[in-house]
Protein backbone atom coordinates (compact mmCIF):
# COMPACT_ATOMS: atom_id res chain seq x y z
CA UNK A 1 0.00 0.00 0.00
CA UNK A 2 1.09 3.37 -0.70
CA UNK A 3 1.65 6.34 1.49
CA UNK A 4 -0.68 9.43 1.37
CA UNK A 5 0.57 12.02 -1.46
CA UNK A 6 2.33 15.14 0.70
CA UNK A 7 2.54 18.11 -0.98
CA UNK A 8 5.40 20.73 -1.18
CA UNK A 9 5.56 24.28 -2.93
CA UNK A 10 8.49 25.56 -4.66
CA UNK A 11 9.72 28.79 -5.88
CA UNK A 12 12.15 27.77 -9.31
CA UNK A 13 14.96 29.61 -9.40
CA UNK A 14 15.14 31.32 -13.15
CA UNK A 15 18.77 31.90 -13.01
CA UNK A 16 19.46 28.53 -13.53
CA UNK A 17 17.17 28.78 -16.68
CA UNK A 18 18.90 27.94 -20.57
CA UNK A 19 16.76 30.62 -22.52
CA UNK A 20 14.21 30.98 -19.67
CA UNK A 21 13.58 27.49 -18.99
CA UNK A 22 14.81 25.75 -15.98
CA UNK A 23 17.52 23.74 -16.16
CA UNK A 24 16.20 19.82 -16.23
CA UNK A 25 19.01 19.06 -13.91
CA UNK A 26 18.31 21.67 -11.55
CA UNK A 27 14.19 21.02 -11.42
CA UNK A 28 15.25 17.12 -11.20
CA UNK A 29 17.59 17.68 -7.63
CA UNK A 30 14.78 20.69 -6.12
CA UNK A 31 12.49 17.76 -6.70
CA UNK A 32 14.01 15.10 -5.38
CA UNK A 33 15.51 16.56 -2.35
CA UNK A 34 11.85 16.87 -0.86
CA UNK A 35 11.59 12.82 -0.65
CA UNK A 36 14.60 11.89 1.19
CA UNK A 37 14.56 11.13 4.62
CA UNK A 38 16.97 10.34 7.29
CA UNK A 39 17.13 6.75 6.67
CA UNK A 40 17.14 7.00 2.99
CA UNK A 41 19.08 10.17 2.55
CA UNK A 42 21.09 9.63 -0.82
CA UNK A 43 19.08 9.32 -3.91
CA UNK A 44 20.46 5.64 -5.81
CA UNK A 45 18.15 5.73 -9.42
CA UNK A 46 16.58 8.52 -10.76
CA UNK A 47 14.38 8.62 -13.89
CA UNK A 48 12.90 11.62 -14.98
CA UNK A 49 10.28 11.99 -17.79
CA UNK A 50 10.00 15.75 -18.87
CA UNK A 51 6.44 15.80 -19.72
CA UNK A 52 6.60 19.65 -20.62
CA UNK A 53 8.31 23.04 -20.50
CA UNK A 54 8.88 24.99 -16.90
CA UNK A 55 8.76 28.27 -16.15
CA UNK A 56 10.83 30.21 -13.37
CA UNK A 57 7.94 30.55 -11.44
CA UNK A 58 6.37 29.23 -8.01
CA UNK A 59 5.74 25.18 -8.64
CA UNK A 60 3.94 22.39 -6.75
CA UNK A 61 6.15 18.78 -5.76
CA UNK A 62 4.00 16.08 -4.75
CA UNK A 63 5.84 13.10 -3.02
CA UNK A 64 4.18 9.97 -3.18
CA UNK A 65 6.30 6.80 -1.59
CA UNK A 66 5.43 3.59 -2.93
CA UNK A 67 7.53 1.52 -0.71
CA UNK A 68 9.94 2.05 2.23
CA UNK A 69 12.25 -1.11 2.13
CA UNK A 70 15.41 -1.58 4.76
CA UNK A 71 17.87 -0.20 2.15
CA UNK A 72 15.88 1.45 -0.61
CA UNK A 73 12.69 3.55 -0.26
CA UNK A 74 10.99 4.05 -3.95
CA UNK A 75 8.71 7.27 -4.28
CA UNK A 76 6.49 8.99 -6.82
CA UNK A 77 7.35 12.59 -7.66
CA UNK A 78 5.59 15.03 -9.79
CA UNK A 79 6.44 18.99 -10.40
CA UNK A 80 3.92 20.66 -11.56
CA UNK A 81 3.13 24.44 -12.22
CA UNK A 82 -0.78 25.69 -12.46
CA UNK A 83 -1.98 22.49 -12.71
CA UNK A 84 0.43 21.51 -15.23
CA UNK A 85 2.79 18.41 -14.80
CA UNK A 86 6.74 19.14 -16.09
CA UNK A 87 8.57 16.61 -14.76
CA UNK A 88 7.45 12.95 -13.29
CA UNK A 89 10.54 11.39 -11.32
CA UNK A 90 10.48 7.42 -9.93
CA UNK A 91 12.81 7.80 -7.58
CA UNK A 92 14.96 4.96 -5.42
CA UNK A 93 16.76 6.37 -2.44
CA UNK A 94 19.11 4.51 0.04
CA UNK A 95 22.69 5.35 2.02
CA UNK A 96 25.74 5.06 0.32
CA UNK A 97 29.00 4.15 2.80
CA UNK A 98 31.06 7.21 2.66
CA UNK A 99 34.71 6.31 0.47
CA UNK A 100 33.18 3.03 -0.18
CA UNK A 101 36.06 1.62 -2.48
CA UNK A 102 35.30 -0.77 -5.14
CA UNK A 103 34.86 -4.41 -5.01
CA UNK A 104 35.28 -4.55 -8.90
CA UNK A 105 34.82 -1.83 -12.23
CA UNK A 106 35.63 -2.75 -15.36
CA UNK A 107 37.93 -1.16 -18.06
CA UNK A 108 39.17 2.04 -18.60
CA UNK A 109 38.81 5.10 -15.70
CA UNK A 110 38.36 8.73 -15.42
CA UNK A 111 38.88 10.81 -18.72
CA UNK A 112 42.40 11.98 -19.17
CA UNK A 113 42.17 15.87 -19.38
CA UNK A 114 44.34 19.01 -19.16
CA UNK A 115 45.10 20.86 -16.08
CA UNK A 116 42.12 22.88 -15.23
CA UNK A 117 44.28 26.10 -15.72
CA UNK A 118 44.17 25.00 -19.05
CA UNK A 119 40.27 24.59 -19.70
CA UNK A 120 38.08 27.73 -19.85
CA UNK A 121 35.39 28.14 -18.07
CA UNK A 122 32.34 27.63 -20.26
CA UNK A 123 30.25 31.18 -19.80
CA UNK A 124 26.63 32.12 -19.26
CA UNK A 125 26.08 33.68 -22.63
CA UNK A 126 26.84 31.05 -25.21
CA UNK A 127 27.79 31.13 -28.47
CA UNK A 128 24.43 30.66 -29.98
CA UNK A 129 23.66 33.72 -28.28
CA UNK A 130 21.45 32.05 -25.29
CA UNK A 131 21.90 33.07 -21.86
CA UNK A 132 22.39 29.71 -20.19
CA UNK A 133 21.72 30.16 -16.73
CA UNK A 134 23.25 27.19 -14.76
CA UNK A 135 26.88 28.48 -16.38
CA UNK A 136 26.26 31.31 -13.53
CA UNK A 137 25.76 27.71 -10.43
CA UNK A 138 28.19 25.37 -12.00
CA UNK A 139 31.58 25.89 -12.80
CA UNK A 140 32.24 23.64 -16.11
CA UNK A 141 35.97 23.88 -17.37
CA UNK A 142 35.65 22.02 -21.03
CA UNK A 143 38.88 20.10 -22.49
CA UNK A 144 39.69 22.23 -25.31
CA UNK A 145 40.00 19.61 -27.79
CA UNK A 146 36.02 18.48 -26.84
CA UNK A 147 35.19 22.03 -27.22
CA UNK A 148 36.33 23.14 -30.70
CA UNK A 149 33.01 23.83 -31.68
CA UNK A 150 32.92 27.27 -29.77
CA UNK A 151 35.30 28.41 -32.28
CA UNK A 152 33.34 27.37 -35.29
CA UNK A 153 35.13 24.44 -35.66
CA UNK A 154 33.10 21.19 -34.57
CA UNK A 155 35.41 18.06 -35.02
CA UNK A 156 32.25 16.01 -35.73
CA UNK A 157 32.89 13.28 -32.07
CA UNK A 158 30.13 13.75 -30.25
CA UNK A 159 31.73 13.72 -27.40
CA UNK A 160 32.51 16.73 -24.16
CA UNK A 161 34.94 16.19 -21.72
CA UNK A 162 35.99 18.77 -18.63
CA UNK A 163 36.17 19.16 -15.21
CA UNK A 164 33.13 20.38 -13.08
CA UNK A 165 32.00 21.93 -9.87
CA UNK A 166 29.75 24.07 -7.92
CA UNK A 167 30.29 27.91 -8.61
CA UNK A 168 30.59 28.54 -4.90
CA UNK A 169 33.51 26.42 -4.61
CA UNK A 170 31.49 24.17 -1.74
CA UNK A 171 32.17 20.13 -2.65
CA UNK A 172 29.24 18.19 -4.34
CA UNK A 173 27.21 16.35 -2.68
CA UNK A 174 24.74 13.55 -4.39
CA UNK A 175 22.18 15.48 -5.27
CA UNK A 176 24.83 17.78 -6.94
CA UNK A 177 25.37 14.69 -9.34
CA UNK A 178 21.89 14.96 -10.42
CA UNK A 179 22.42 18.40 -11.65
CA UNK A 180 25.72 18.00 -12.93
CA UNK A 181 24.93 14.92 -15.25
CA UNK A 182 22.82 17.63 -17.24
CA UNK A 183 24.92 20.08 -16.71
CA UNK A 184 27.28 19.25 -19.96
CA UNK A 185 26.50 21.36 -22.98
CA UNK A 186 25.14 19.35 -25.66
CA UNK A 187 26.96 16.97 -27.56
CA UNK A 188 25.40 17.75 -30.57
CA UNK A 189 27.47 21.13 -30.70
CA UNK A 190 30.63 19.06 -31.78
CA UNK A 191 28.09 17.98 -34.95
CA UNK A 192 27.47 21.33 -35.65
CA UNK A 193 24.44 21.44 -34.84
CA UNK A 194 24.22 24.32 -32.53
CA UNK A 195 20.40 24.53 -31.91
CA UNK A 196 18.01 23.41 -28.66
CA UNK A 197 17.87 19.81 -27.18
CA UNK A 198 15.54 19.60 -25.24
CA UNK A 199 15.30 16.69 -22.68
CA UNK A 200 12.84 13.91 -22.93
CA UNK A 201 13.81 10.99 -20.63
CA UNK A 202 16.79 11.67 -17.95
CA UNK A 203 18.17 8.58 -15.76
CA UNK A 204 20.96 8.90 -13.19
CA UNK A 205 22.60 6.12 -11.11
CA UNK A 206 24.18 7.48 -8.12
CA UNK A 207 26.94 5.16 -7.55
CA UNK A 208 28.62 6.79 -4.88
CA UNK A 209 29.45 9.91 -2.51
CA UNK A 210 31.78 12.13 -4.11
CA UNK A 211 34.96 12.71 -2.54
CA UNK A 212 35.94 16.44 -2.01
CA UNK A 213 37.54 18.31 -4.94
CA UNK A 214 37.10 18.71 -8.26
CA UNK A 215 35.05 16.49 -11.11
CA UNK A 216 35.64 15.10 -13.80
CA UNK A 217 32.75 14.55 -16.85
CA UNK A 218 32.57 13.11 -20.14
CA UNK A 219 29.06 13.41 -21.72
CA UNK A 220 29.10 11.25 -25.48
CA UNK A 221 26.36 10.18 -27.68
CA UNK A 222 25.34 6.83 -29.63
CA UNK A 223 22.86 7.67 -31.88
CA UNK A 224 21.37 10.40 -33.34
CA UNK A 225 18.60 9.46 -35.66
CA UNK A 226 14.82 10.44 -36.51
CA UNK A 227 14.92 13.63 -34.46
CA UNK A 228 16.32 12.01 -31.47
CA UNK A 229 19.68 11.30 -29.64
CA UNK A 230 21.07 9.79 -26.65
CA UNK A 231 23.48 11.03 -24.56
CA UNK A 232 25.57 8.95 -21.81
CA UNK A 233 27.25 11.31 -18.93
CA UNK A 234 29.98 9.70 -16.51
CA UNK A 235 30.98 11.63 -13.41
CA UNK A 236 34.41 10.81 -11.55
CA UNK A 237 35.94 12.22 -8.39
CA UNK A 238 38.83 13.31 -7.48
CA UNK A 239 39.82 9.56 -6.00
CA UNK A 240 39.15 8.71 -9.57
CA UNK A 241 36.22 6.89 -8.61
CA UNK A 242 32.89 6.46 -10.72
CA UNK A 243 30.35 8.38 -8.88
CA UNK A 244 27.63 8.96 -11.32
CA UNK A 245 26.48 7.69 -14.56
CA UNK A 246 23.27 9.34 -16.84
CA UNK A 247 21.30 8.60 -20.05
CA UNK A 248 19.31 10.81 -21.17
CA UNK A 249 17.07 11.13 -24.67
CA UNK A 250 16.64 14.21 -26.09
CA UNK A 251 15.64 15.57 -29.61
CA UNK A 252 17.04 17.80 -32.27
CA UNK A 253 16.26 19.46 -35.03
CA UNK A 254 18.81 19.92 -38.37
CA UNK A 255 17.20 23.27 -39.28
CA UNK B 1 -6.74 8.15 -14.56
CA UNK B 2 -7.66 4.35 -15.86
CA UNK B 3 -7.03 1.59 -13.71
CA UNK B 4 -7.94 -2.14 -15.27
CA UNK B 5 -7.66 -5.56 -13.71
CA UNK B 6 -5.39 -8.10 -15.31
CA UNK B 7 -4.68 -11.26 -14.56
CA UNK B 8 -0.82 -12.20 -14.60
CA UNK B 9 -0.20 -15.31 -15.90
CA UNK B 10 2.19 -17.94 -14.08
CA UNK B 11 3.92 -19.31 -17.71
CA UNK B 12 6.21 -16.32 -17.69
CA UNK B 13 6.72 -17.16 -13.85
CA UNK B 14 10.16 -18.63 -12.28
CA UNK B 15 11.35 -19.78 -9.25
CA UNK B 16 9.33 -21.24 -6.29
CA UNK B 17 7.77 -18.03 -5.14
CA UNK B 18 6.35 -17.38 -8.24
CA UNK B 19 7.69 -14.08 -9.05
CA UNK B 20 7.67 -12.95 -12.85
CA UNK B 21 10.45 -11.19 -14.64
CA UNK B 22 10.35 -7.54 -14.43
CA UNK B 23 10.94 -7.34 -18.48
CA UNK B 24 7.52 -9.13 -19.07
CA UNK B 25 6.06 -6.46 -16.40
CA UNK B 26 7.52 -3.80 -18.38
CA UNK B 27 5.72 -5.09 -21.48
CA UNK B 28 2.39 -5.45 -19.88
CA UNK B 29 2.51 -1.96 -18.36
CA UNK B 30 3.85 -0.09 -21.43
CA UNK B 31 1.16 -1.90 -23.54
CA UNK B 32 -1.53 -0.81 -21.05
CA UNK B 33 -0.18 3.01 -21.16
CA UNK B 34 0.09 2.74 -25.21
CA UNK B 35 -3.20 1.52 -25.34
CA UNK B 36 -5.06 4.95 -23.61
CA UNK B 37 -2.91 7.09 -26.00
CA UNK B 38 -2.70 7.50 -30.35
CA UNK B 39 1.23 6.90 -30.33
CA UNK B 40 1.81 3.63 -31.20
CA UNK B 41 5.91 2.97 -29.66
CA UNK B 42 7.64 3.28 -26.34
CA UNK B 43 10.21 5.94 -26.70
CA UNK B 44 11.28 6.11 -23.52
CA UNK B 45 9.99 3.40 -20.44
CA UNK B 46 11.98 3.74 -16.60
CA UNK B 47 10.91 0.86 -14.18
CA UNK B 48 11.46 1.14 -10.46
CA UNK B 49 10.89 -2.43 -9.02
CA UNK B 50 9.22 -1.86 -5.56
CA UNK B 51 8.71 -5.47 -5.01
CA UNK B 52 8.92 -8.43 -6.62
CA UNK B 53 5.67 -8.88 -9.01
CA UNK B 54 4.17 -12.66 -8.45
CA UNK B 55 1.51 -14.65 -10.43
CA UNK B 56 -2.17 -13.96 -9.53
CA UNK B 57 -4.63 -11.06 -9.72
CA UNK B 58 -3.39 -7.15 -10.42
CA UNK B 59 -4.27 -3.80 -11.36
CA UNK B 60 -2.85 -1.56 -13.91
CA UNK B 61 -3.13 2.23 -13.43
CA UNK B 62 -2.59 4.50 -16.23
CA UNK B 63 -2.05 8.36 -16.27
CA UNK B 64 -1.72 10.47 -19.19
CA UNK B 65 -0.04 13.30 -18.27
CA UNK B 66 0.09 15.04 -22.00
CA UNK B 67 -0.01 14.36 -25.31
CA UNK B 68 1.33 16.74 -27.98
CA UNK B 69 3.50 17.06 -31.14
CA UNK B 70 6.15 19.83 -30.09
CA UNK B 71 9.30 17.73 -30.73
CA UNK B 72 10.21 16.25 -34.36
CA UNK B 73 10.01 12.39 -35.13
CA UNK B 74 7.07 10.11 -35.75
CA UNK B 75 6.90 8.41 -32.55
CA UNK B 76 5.40 11.69 -30.68
CA UNK B 77 3.00 12.68 -33.72
CA UNK B 78 -0.72 13.49 -32.35
CA UNK B 79 -3.81 11.70 -34.12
Amino acid sequence: MSDPVAEHQLVVDGSWSVGGKPHGGYLLRSAVELALDGDHPHPMAVSAHYVSSPDGAPAQVSVQRVRTGRRVATSHVRLSQAGEPRVDVLLSAGRWTPQEQPYWSGPGGPPDLPPIGQCPRVPSLGPTGRTVGYFDHVDVRLDPATSRWAVGDPQGTAEVRGWMRRDDGADAGPLDLLVFCDAMPPVTFDLGLMGWVPTLELTVHVRALPAPGWLRVVQRARLLQDGWLDEECEVWDSQHRLVAQARQLAGYRLD
Amino acid sequence: MITTRIELADTWAYGAADVLPGDWLMDTLAGAALGHTAHPHPVAVSAHVGSAPRTGAGEVTVVVLLTCRTLPGPHREAS
